[in-house]
């Protein structure tokens, strides 16, 4: 259908347009209104892994990028929610009802799981991916791994700063597949 | 706990908030650290938990048709974060009432079981001719049952696991 031209074809040969996943069969000619499932479309999440985020030991997000194709965050947004977590990290471990608690390391919610890991120099890495996605944890382990070898023996990397090291990110992108295709998502 | 792993799942504690925060039950096993909820350490158990259901609605991965940045934690209405050695499940209402069952880390998902210990909550407050209103503290005598039922509950529960 030219969807184009809508505005200047007379009615009767406007193209019919149907919902995407509506019968057909059923909006011609049916008396009766159905609503199509619309809650069931937005309810969707993508499988496999969303996004990593990489925030330095005070609070500040230096890297945050997605895989999956899930709604984009404003950048300002992304720094909040960063601080955000780096603080909710650190009181979850203050309120623990046992002494030795290093901070959250699973976040399960319905619509997506939360991982992170943090290193021992404070540098927090966290994953975002559909629930019960596998591999979370050892994804977290080779982005520290390539962080370690493509951002801090990276000699024109500003320590705490945002990360644009183009080694970092396609190696990342390329753990981040690996982790998908290995369960088949 | 007593003996190794087929004993008991061990719970740490189980509070009740209303919207505004205040702490409308708590109940700690033996073994926590910080029985009694002071008004500080409340403060910031409530903010983080405010916090942290804000951060679920903004990384949801999918449009919030609600609009308010807060739908998906309230669409199902339970999460759970887990520590190394501890987690907390979490259960909000529309109506602002937050459960919070904190247990060992070890546990899966006991969605059920807090619905259970709501629907207890829901019996002594709400459903009581004698209460001052669901928002309000629970009377003495109540808290007792509560407290009872909230044992029973996690006795069930980890019965059923092991």
């Amino acid at each position: 259908p030219c969807f184009g031209l809508l505005g200047t074809t007379p009615l009767s040969v406007r193209p019919r347009v149907t919902a995407p996943d509506f019968p057909a069969g059923r909006l011609r000619g049916s008396s009766t209104r159905v609503c199509p499932r619309w809650h069931d479309m937005s309810t969707a999440v993508p499988p496999g892994v969303h996004s990593i985020w990489v925030i330095n030991k005070s609070g500040g997000l230096v890297y945050q990028k997605s895989y999956a194709d899930v709604p984009a965050i404003d950048t300002n947004e992304t720094l909040r929610l960063a601080s955000i977590w780096h603080s909710l990290h650190a009181i979850s471990a203050q309120l623990s009802p046992v002494e030795g608690c290093l901070g959250i390391e699973l976040l399960e919610t319905q619509n997506f799981d939360l991982r992170c890991v943090q290193t021992v120099t404070g540098t927090k890495f966290f994953v975002t991916a559909s629930p019960k996605t596998p591999g979370l944890a050892n994804l977290l382990h080779a982005v520290y791994d390539l962080y370690c070898d493509y951002v801090m023996k990276n000699p024109f990397y500003e320590l705490e700063m945002p990360i644009r090291c183009e080694l970092f990110e396609q190696n990342v992108q390329y753990a981040v597949r690996a982790t998908n295709n290995a369960f088949g998502y | 706990r007593v003996g190794g792993r087929s004993a008991l799942m061990k719970a740490y504690t189980f509070r009740v908030f209303n919207k505004t925060g205040v702490c409308l039950f708590n109940h700690a096993w033996p073994g926590t650290a910080h029985t009694s909820l002071d008004d500080d350490t409340r403060k910031m158990l409530f903010g983080s938990l405010f916090s942290l259901k804000q951060f679920i609605g903004k990384m949801t991965p999918f449009l919030d048709q609600s609009g308010d940045g807060t739908g998906a934690a309230t669409l199902g209405g339970y999460y759970s974060f887990r520590t190394n050695n501890y987690k907390t499940h979490v259960h909000s209402t529309p109506t602002g009432l937050l459960f919070l069952l904190t247990t060992e880390p070890g546990v899966g998902n006991l969605q059920d079981v807090i619905r259970k210990l709501q629907l207890s909550f829901v019996d002594v407050t709400a459903k009581n001719p004698a209460a001052g209103g669901p928002d309000e503290l629970p009377s003495e005598v109540s808290c007792a049952a509560l407290t009872k039922s909230v044992a029973a509950a996690i006795e069930a529960a980890s019965a059923e696991t092991r």
